[in-house]
């Protein structure tokens, strides 16, 4: 259960209370204080001027206090912390709470998460790319499998809720499928009372105003697209399969997109950087500015290209460990300045880190009806959980999903005692518990001094940071 | 999923899925399944029919002789015969595409004739439509699924509507003549034409409306048939007196086909990126390279490219039909 949020100030007036062992508390350059909740969400910038009394309240984690043993002068900002949960009633039992908060997403059956490779086909060969694209079109049989699949799990589990993510591949490419899975969904999810959402991640080379009509008629309404810098850049890795460049066409398509105000979509537009091209990036976010600023369908993150399994490896230049984390921060306050919404603010509410593969509901389809849990490692033995009917029976390997959904906090004392656990339940990537044996914190955990003063300078801005808790 | 120009129409057709091929030799039909596993072939009746082309869902195939066309199904061991109706005389090429109208899907077929006539096989209803578009020098057509249109390469790559009371057709651009193009092809993937000049492959994207020149890859010349893989990363290059070869496009690399495949008259690229090598005697597939490994391969020629990838990490598959001959010829029900 979560915490409940304190009615008012008076509540509390006899409790005793104490900080959440869930709150940060970091200082920020100008002197205030940062204060971050991983349990509510929740992120306050202090100003110097009050900053002493936020420490003073928050810098001992196991004190104990009662508003009216506290100096006149500490109790509004007692007040203040109470009500945002960044102190709770000393009585909480905030672990209880944590470990609730997991059993209510694994749980789940009234939900089903699909991601849907309509194809591996892709029309790119970007150069860190991992995927080897031997799987054409999702066979006869498979689409079959995934309508049979929703249809099974509604009448034996009661679904709320379906959503679907369209992957590759290039999706685009296999546009039919989408288009006949996409209307068997809206009606079969219509006609039982199913929420039903959508959204693609795609190159955005075919993803012309008509196209992005088609599919948004569709209820296909969330889409990343990927730019790798300004055109010199993007085309060095992300070129057409043959080597053609891509810049020109995908900047062609998103003016197309922004100029269609009636187009009801979200656009996140993601940045791979490296040490090569991290210079140019804000020149593209400029660039970007000029054709989506203000505009609230649009919002860029950015991420540092990693060694993903590709055969270029060997000869990717990764940014990593601070110097990546500092470089993506910068690269979103530049975004910001420049007028750009910031796609990476979801991350600090509870569960926000969680990976999709660590939720059983969650799947991943492959054209030829392998099951995956992740969609990096396409090809690890562990990855490949299953296989998908053509009449909508999973053939599960319950010991291989266990790897994926089980393999979280619940097997981590480090993650249990750890003040971000509801954030990423010790689930931010089961792929690296999976293959490294290794605790997989996420960044923003790891480097969250800068990544709290940077939250905070974003809300500062008018950013919303978090977003809502889910 | 792809048919090449034939003087005589193509009877060898593989289904849109990649996973079995259909081919008629003499007077016998051949039915070939070769998704990863499941290879085998069996015989499919008596009677050769004038061309053969995928139908719009996995399975599936129009087969047609003289002015007549069916739908064939493949289902478990059956071949069943739908859909059945008449259709112009002559027919080189058949492309199919499904769409949906009225709540039921419907499988539009758009045929080219001998004469450059292309024919848009359509329903109102329950009664067949047709409708013709006149594109000089039309020799083959292709299906477009993401767009569910067709495209149809003749003296101009023109592009048609499924829907035989209105095809709308539109002329994206012109393509040279027969003494120029010795043969030519589309992908749907990289949505762009193919076609073989004397030493040299050109492709021409469909952008915008129009034809934009995007590769030009130099290759061994006598090329007069072109194949795509269903992933669009690989050419079959067929040349009249042999030499067969293969074009990878990722890496632009020309290189030899594997004997087995080489010596083969019936090939078929089929699913999860693998070339099969048909026969009555059964199914020779060989994974193609993915391109991690195509592109470590330093070696100097094109050839010892292939084999030296091929050696380290692909495999040849040969697996026969397990029982032994003349039962293993049986005859597919329904199609006796």
């Amino acid at each position: 259960m979560v915490t409940q949020i304190m009615a008012g100030a008076q509540a509390a007036a006899a409790q005793e209370v104490r900080p959440s062992r869930f709150t940060y508390a970091v200082p920020h350059d100008d002197g205030g204080l940062v204060v971050y909740n991983s349990m509510r969400g929740a992120i306050t910038y202090v100003p110097q001027s009050h900053a002493d009394a936020a420490r003073e309240l928050l810098g001992n984690r196991t004190a104990v206090h009662r508003r009216p043993d506290l100096p006149q002068e500490l109790r509004p900002m007692l007040d203040g912390l109470l009500t945002r949960g960044f102190i709770v009633p000393d009585s909480d039992d905030e672990l209880q709470d944590a470990a609730d908060l997991r059993e209510q997403r694994v749980a789940r059956t009234d939900r089903l998460e699909l991601i849907l490779m309509p194809t591996e086909s892709c029309n790119f060969r970007c150069t860190y790319c991992y995927e080897d694209f031997g799987l054409d079109r999702m066979l006869t049989g498979v689409q079959r499998g995934v309508t049979e699949l929703v249809r099974r799990r509604h009448e034996e589990s009661g679904l709320t809720s379906l959503s679907v993510s369209w992957f590759g591949g290039e999706p685009l490419v296999a546009l039919d499928v989408v288009e006949n899975l996409s209307e068997f969904f809206i009606d079969y999810c219509a006609a039982n009372d199913i929420t039903y959402t959508a959204g693609m991640t795609t190159n955005g080379y075919l993803l012309t105003p008509e196209t992005a009509r088609r599919v948004t008629d569709l209820e296909v309404r969330s889409f990343q697209v990927t730019l790798d810098g300004p055109r010199h850049t993007h085309d060095d890795t992300r070129s057409l399969m043959g080597g053609q460049g891509s810049f020109d066409t995908i900047m062609t398509n998103l003016r197309g997109l922004a100029a269609d105000t009636d187009l009801d979509l979200d656009v996140m537009l993601r940045t791979n950087f490296t040490p090569e091209n991290v210079g140019s990036v804000p020149s593209l976010v400029e660039e970007i500015g000029d054709i989506a600023a203000r505009d609230d369908r649009f919002t860029v993150i950015f991420r540092p290209v990693g060694r993903w399994g590709g055969p270029d490896d060997d000869a990717i230049s990764a940014c990593t460990g601070k110097d990546a984390e500092l470089l993506k921060l910068d690269l979103n306050l530049h975004a910001s300045d420049a007028g750009m919404g910031v796609g990476d603010t979801k991350m600090l509410r509870p569960g926000g880190t969680v990976c999709y593969a660590a939720n059983p509901w969650s799947l991943v389809v492959r054209p030829n009806g392998l099951l995956n849990k992740c969609t990096v490692a396409l090809r690890m033995a562990e990855n490949m959980v299953g296989r998908l009917e053509p009449d909508g029976t999973l053939q599960l390997d319950d010991e291989r999903m266990k790897l994926w959904t089980a393999n979280d906090e619940t097997q981590d004392s480090g993650c249990r005692s750890c003040a971000f656990r509801p954030s990423c339940q010790g689930a931010h990537c089961p792929l690296i518990r999976v293959q490294d044996g290794v605790r997989p914190c996420p960044s923003v955990k790891t480097w969250i001094g800068p990544n709290l003063q940077t939250f905070a300078d974003l809300q500062r801005q008018g950013v919303a940071v978090v977003g809502g808790a889910t | 999923m792809s048919s090449s120009a034939s003087s005589d129409g193509p009877r060898v057709a593989t289904d849109v899925d990649g996973c079995v091929t259909l081919w008629a030799d003499h007077e016998d039909w051949w039915v070939a399944e070769h998704a990863r596993g499941q290879e085998r072939v069996r015989a499919a009746g008596h009677r050769a029919p004038d061309g053969l082309a995928a139908g719009s869902v996995g399975g599936g195939f129009i087969a047609w002789s003289g002015t007549t066309a069916e739908a064939l199904t493949l289902d478990g061991d059956v071949l069943h015969a739908g859909v059945s109706r008449t259709v112009p005389p002559a027919l080189q090429a058949v492309a199919a595409v499904g769409v949906r109208g009225r709540g039921v899907l419907r499988e539009i077929w758009c045929g080219v004739d001998a004469a450059g006539g292309v024919h848009v096989l359509g329903w109102d209803g329950e009664s067949p439509t047709t409708t013709e578009v006149r594109v000089p020098g039309a020799c083959g057509v292709f299906v477009n699924r993401r767009l569910r249109c067709f495209t149809v390469l003749g003296e101009t790559v023109t592009v048609i509507a499924p829907d035989a009371a209105e095809p709308a057709p539109w002329v994206a651009g012109a393509l040279p003549g027969n003494s120029t193009a010795r043969a030519v092809a589309f992908d749907e993937v990289l949505e762009v034409v193919w076609r073989a000049e004397e030493h040299v492959l050109v492709a021409e994207g469909l952008r915008a409306g129009r034809l934009v020149e995007i590769y030009r890859i130099p290759v061994a010349a006598g090329v007069t048939e072109l194949i795509v893989s269903g992933g669009g990363e690989w050419l079959l290059l067929g040349r009249d007196h042999g030499d067969d070869t293969l074009l990878n496009v990722a890496a632009r690399r020309e290189m030899a086909l594997p004997d087995d495949v080489a010596t083969a008259t019936v090939r078929a690229f089929g699913y999860d990126a693998r070339l099969c090598a048909l026969s009555e005697h059964g199914v020779v597939a060989v994974d193609l390279p993915a391109r991690a490994e195509l592109r470590d391969v330093t070696v100097g020629t094109s050839t010892a490219a292939w084999d030296g990838r091929m050696t380290k990490t692909s495999s040849v598959a040969l697996r026969r039909d397990p029982t032994p001959r003349p039962s293993s010829r049986r005859t597919v029900a329904g199609r006796a």
